[in-house]
């Protein structure tokens, strides 16, 4: 899966999702999941157990829909109702249920196999070089995402540096963000500067040094699977 | 009016950057910057631009490397790269023939890795040949061929100031201009990095080097070049050679020359009797998953200066985290008092939109059950004791960076902090301004303070601090 083209990887599971959007087929959706499970999990550079925290989520989100599903249906036209408890259940509660939380589960499924089979820049320099996104933005973006462990180790700095003033910050505190919104600033000026004293210039041609190569395979891979998707809708 | 781009015939060589009337302002009806600056640089040069702090030399720098006015301001004069008007040339066509290295070693990198970040600057200037090839010749020129595929921001300041200077060269740039690159690198680092930018000055690349000291330039500068403090070229032709004759141009204007300035200070004795403030024993402390120190041990004595020295990354800022009790450790660390930190850089400790209101912060903050402490007139005397009444006003992060740094000592010495940690208090600063917050700190320390400072000014630490501790691999020993 990772030596997929990463912008056709994407379009191909974009469109997957948009087609299993507007169905609500529950065996379809438990498919979807079960199968992108097992393309991540046989995905060599996937750690397994980042594979299972990262669903961990999504899990709990299927079984909080679930819930939801099962107790709070509209009771519809169903004459069979049990009692679970105080509450009716009806039989639709179940269908609902399931409708629900299979289709977190397929489309959590999908987004874990894209994420932990994607590279971030391989992904960016595809839609560069297939997708024809603009280098300002591309690189704009990788700027941004390569400043992610700056900006953790800076919110931690605050903290501490407002703490040590005897001024105790939240999470989420105003006065912890209003340093970093300065720095933040100032940063993106800077970067922008050094990008263009390095030569940077979105007008102009440019080099190619991070190919990402377009093959068959990533053609082959976007039928198959959308076929594989509509073939599920119409039999399964 | 456009310069002659002309052989200089008495001495052979060529102009590569020249400038005329070059005037600045950051707005257009504000002050200038610098005005009427006129000098040119010829190839193959070691121009050193020396200046107090706040000058406006960091702010000639960018023009020069052509990112201001596009940036900032309003830039009128005549600016020259060879024979082409720097404000003609795309990025892309300037970068060949200027680039420039940043004094902050962390907001100068696009990409997450060494190799990436070399190779996104070949494929700006669409290098022609291999650029992988290249891009590891490169690194081998730095001395950085192992660290190819490192992500960046794990490396140290002196590290990243290498990454910076490779890809600047990659860029095939004939001229770079260094905005004080050794501003926050320990000192092994600047020499090696220093060795490296010689290599390539003898090999022809001219330099355009922005910076307070001239230390490690000496062995290979070719002319000095000083700006005042209302930014106007007061001296273009200070030559090597004539260095010691012309000293009183730099110690007149508050600029370092050598560490002269230090000549006959000695730390303030002990006071008697010796009692501790700080009492480490067997600290252990792990940062960012990393283990930085495992068993360490110390104590500092009341009314003292202590001096923290050591490379970058081993771990002094972390000590200072962990005495202020900022980070988690374990062992046994006690304090006799609160303890105040002064972080490397102050800006994140700025809580207001006027140097006033930050004092008021701290004032109410340590003394919520005296409200009498937060009278004017009491602000106001500790603002000329620090020199900042002027910018009772001003917002903290308009100031300098050396105003920056006093008032985050006033805010922590205001909020009755009896022990004061300073990390590199002096970083940036012009010899005047180290001068002036050095000796606030000695004349607090002979009323009681106990200050520890992380440092990597040798010198400096000589001069000021009782003890002086190398911090290295975890381990701690004095030096005599």
């Amino acid at each position: 899966m990772s030596r997929l083209n990463p912008g056709y990887k994407f379009l191909t599971l974009l469109i997957a999702s948009l087609v299993l959007s507007i169905t609500y087929n529950i065996r379809l959706n438990i498919v979807v999941f079960i199968v992108s499970f097992a393309a991540t999990a046989c995905t060599r550079s996937v750690n397994k157990k980042k594979l299972l925290l990262r669903l961990l989520p999504f899990f709990l989100t299927a079984a909080g829909m679930f819930m939801s599903g099962f107790l709070f249906s509209s009771a519809g036209d169903v004459a069979n109702a049990a009692a679970a408890g105080e509450r009716a259940v009806y039989v639709t509660s179940w269908d609902s249920a399931l409708k629900l939380s299979s289709r977190v589960l397929a489309f959590g499924g999908i987004g874990i196999l894209f994420a932990l089979t994607t590279n971030s820049m391989d992904f960016i320099m595809s839609l560069m070089q297939q997708f024809h996104l603009p280098p300002k933005f591309a690189y704009g973006l990788l700027a941004a995402y390569h400043f992610f462990p700056v900006v953790h180790s800076e919110y931690e700095i605050v903290r501490s540096a407002l703490a040590v003033r005897g001024i105790k910050t939240g999470p989420l505190s105003k006065k912890r963000f209003f340093p970093m919104l300065v720095h933040a600033f100032e940063r993106s000026e800077s970067i922008a500067m050094a990008m263009e004293s390095r030569g940077f210039d979105s007008d102009a041609g440019r080099g190619q040094a991070f190919p990402v190569p377009l093959g068959k395979i990533d053609f082959v891979f976007l039928f198959t699977v959308n076929a594989g998707v509509i073939a599920g809708i119409v039999w399964i | 009016m456009r310069l002659e781009n002309r052989v200089d015939e008495a001495s052979g060589e060529r102009r590569i950057l020249s400038c005329r009337n070059l005037t600045f302002r950051y707005e257009e009806n504000a002050p200038p910057v610098f005005e009427n600056v006129s000098f040119a640089v010829k190839q193959g040069e070691a121009v050193v631009l020396a200046g107090p702090s706040g000058c406006g030399k960091s702010t000639l720098a960018y023009c020069l490397a052509g990112l201001y006015p596009e940036y900032a301001g309003a830039l009128t004069g005549d600016l020259y790269i060879r024979d082409m008007a720097v404000s003609l040339l795309s990025p892309s066509l300037r970068a060949r023939r200027i680039s420039i290295m940043f004094q902050n070693p962390d907001n100068q990198f696009c990409m997450g890795r060494v190799d990436h970040e070399i190779l996104f600057a070949l494929e700006n200037i669409s290098y022609a040949g291999d650029m992988r090839a290249r891009m590891r010749e490169l690194l081998r020129l730095v001395g950085l061929e192992d660290a190819e595929t490192a992500p960046i921001h794990s490396l140290s300041g002196g590290t990243k100031q290498k990454i910076a200077l490779a890809t600047a060269m990659a860029t095939g740039a004939e001229a770079l201009v260094l905005d004080e690159p050794f501003a926050n690198v320990d000192p092994i680092s600047c020499a090696e990095l220093a060795k490296k930018l010689e290599i390539f000055n003898k090999s022809g690349l001219t330099l355009f080097i922005v910076d307070h000291k001239l230390d490690y330039w000496r062995p290979f500068l070719s002319r000095i070049i000083i700006m005042d403090r209302d930014g106007h070229i007061t001296e273009a032709d200070i030559y090597p050679p004539d260095l010691e004759r012309r000293k009183s141009a730099f110690t007149d204007r508050g600029l370092f020359f050598g560490d002269e300035w230090l000549d006959g200070r000695t730390p303030l004795p002990s006071p008697k009797p010796e009692e501790n403030a700080v009492v480490i024993k067997d600290l252990a402390v792990s940062y960012g998953g990393k283990q930085v120190f495992s068993s360490l041990s110390l104590e500092v004595m009341k009314g003292t200066i202590t001096a923290l020295i050591g490379r970058n990354g081993s771990g002094k800022s972390t000590l200072l985290l962990a005495v202020a009790g900022l980070i988690r450790f374990s062992g046994n660390l006690s304090v006799s008092s609160t303890v105040g930190l002064v972080f490397q850089n102050p800006r994140y400790q700025f809580l207001s939109l006027k140097v006033r209101d930050e004092i008021l912060i701290t004032l109410k903050n340590a003394h919520r059950s005296k409200p009498a402490m937060d009278d004017p007139a009491g602000i106001e005397a500790l603002l000329i004791e620090f020199g900042l009444l002027a910018y009772a006003d001003t917002s903290p992060y308009m100031l300098s960076q050396g105003q920056q740094r006093r008032l985050a000592i006033l805010s922590m010495l205001a909020g009755s902090r009896p022990i004061l940690l300073l990390d590199e208090p002096t970083y940036a600063q012009d010899a005047q301004a180290t001068r002036f917050i050095m000796e606030l700190l000695q004349k607090r320390v002979s009323q009681g303070l106990t200050a520890i400072i992380a440092t990597h000014d040798h010198a400096l630490a000589r001069a000021f601090a009782n003890r002086i501790l190398s911090l290295d691999d975890g381990t701690l020993s004095e030096l005599k």
